[in-house]
């Protein structure tokens, strides 16, 4: 399956301790500690989607701006887990284009950069919500460390 | 307990772009470092960094012509918001004269060379292999760092 998503399609939610992430009739379940990686992998993604529309570097900071103002629930005061089980098993995103490019095992997913942002949000927002369902008060410090042979990337950006 | 959306950026503002955390303490809060100066970025090789490691010559690239980049801690340097910081800029290391190398790790430190202080590390998302002629970069946005 491989199709392209309009943001309306699709979306990320809590339900304890695992978010939902759907597209379409499609649903992923995932931990919240994938979620975030997921998110932190899309929205590198998407920022290197959009300099392919020549998205300037901090224009995305207005679609992620609203995340200050949903405040995230409550953490619960001691740690439990509700035992609901992640359906996927190996992830990837990329991009191509102005596209970003989903894979969540077999499935393939193909979201414009602006919906992506979106996208984002939503699934950070939700895996904190998980987060603090599942009593949770660590820290994670993710990193995205992409390394490329100059001349490739600029191959790929005069490509497009 | 844990840190709201609006802290986790005061932090990765202090710590990468030099600006206070404010509210600690005082209005003031976590004050900058006198001298902002800047992370130097370094590349590593194999599994030789873990937490444990302090020395940033830890498994670092040895290719010919590699030296570590500087990236400033600035405004200029790094964007930081919803918890996310990334580089400004490319971050280009030298036109390797050697391979090949194969390049597994990126690190953060103090020094432009020498031991300095590993300070932060990560994995690459994917390893690079460094062949005479190659020039490395971290392309803009290519290294996001993010506290959840």
């Amino acid at each position: 399956m491989s199709e392209l998503f309009r943001q309306r399609q699709c979306g990320a939610t809590q339900r304890c301790d695992v978010v939902d992430l759907k597209f379409g009739s499609y649903n992923a379940v995932l931990y919240y500690q994938t979620a975030f990686r997921l998110a932190s992998a899309i929205l590198q993604a998407a920022k290197l989607a959009g300099r392919h529309e020549g998205v300037e570097l901090r224009k995305w900071l207005d679609f992620v701006k609203t995340e200050h103002f949903n405040p995230v629930k409550p953490t619960h005061f001691e740690y439990r887990r509700s035992g609901v089980t992640s359906n996927v098993h190996a992830w990837e995103v990329a991009w191509e284009g102005s596209l970003v490019v989903i894979k969540l095992d077999d499935t393939t997913i193909k979201l414009h950069f602006g919906d992506a942002f979106e996208l984002y949000t939503m699934l950070r927002l939700a895996g904190k919500d998980a987060k603090g369902w599942a009593g949770d008060t660590s820290r994670y410090w993710n990193t995205r460390a992409t390394l490329t042979d100059a001349e490739a990337d600029d191959k790929i950006l005069y490509a497009h | 307990m844990t840190a709201t959306n609006l802290f986790e950026d005061d932090i990765l503002d202090l710590i990468f772009t030099n600006v206070a955390a404010p509210n600690v303490g005082d209005v003031g809060g976590l004050l900058p470092s006198a001298t902002a100066g800047s992370w130097f970025i370094s590349l590593h090789t194999g599994a030789g960094v873990t937490d444990t490691s302090t020395l940033q010559t830890a498994s670092e690239a040895a290719y010919t012509n590699y030296a570590r980049q500087a990236v400033a801690r600035s405004l200029a340097g790094w964007t930081v918001a919803s918890g996310v910081c990334t580089n400004d800029a490319i971050i280009g290391f030298p036109n390797s004269g050697s391979g090949p190398e194969t390049e597994t790790t990126v690190g953060l430190g103090s020094a432009t060379s020498g031991a300095g202080n590993l300070q932060i590390y990560s994995a690459l998302t994917a390893n690079l292999v460094v062949n005479t002629g190659v020039t490395p970069q971290f392309a803009i946005s290519a290294l996001a760092i993010s506290v959840d």
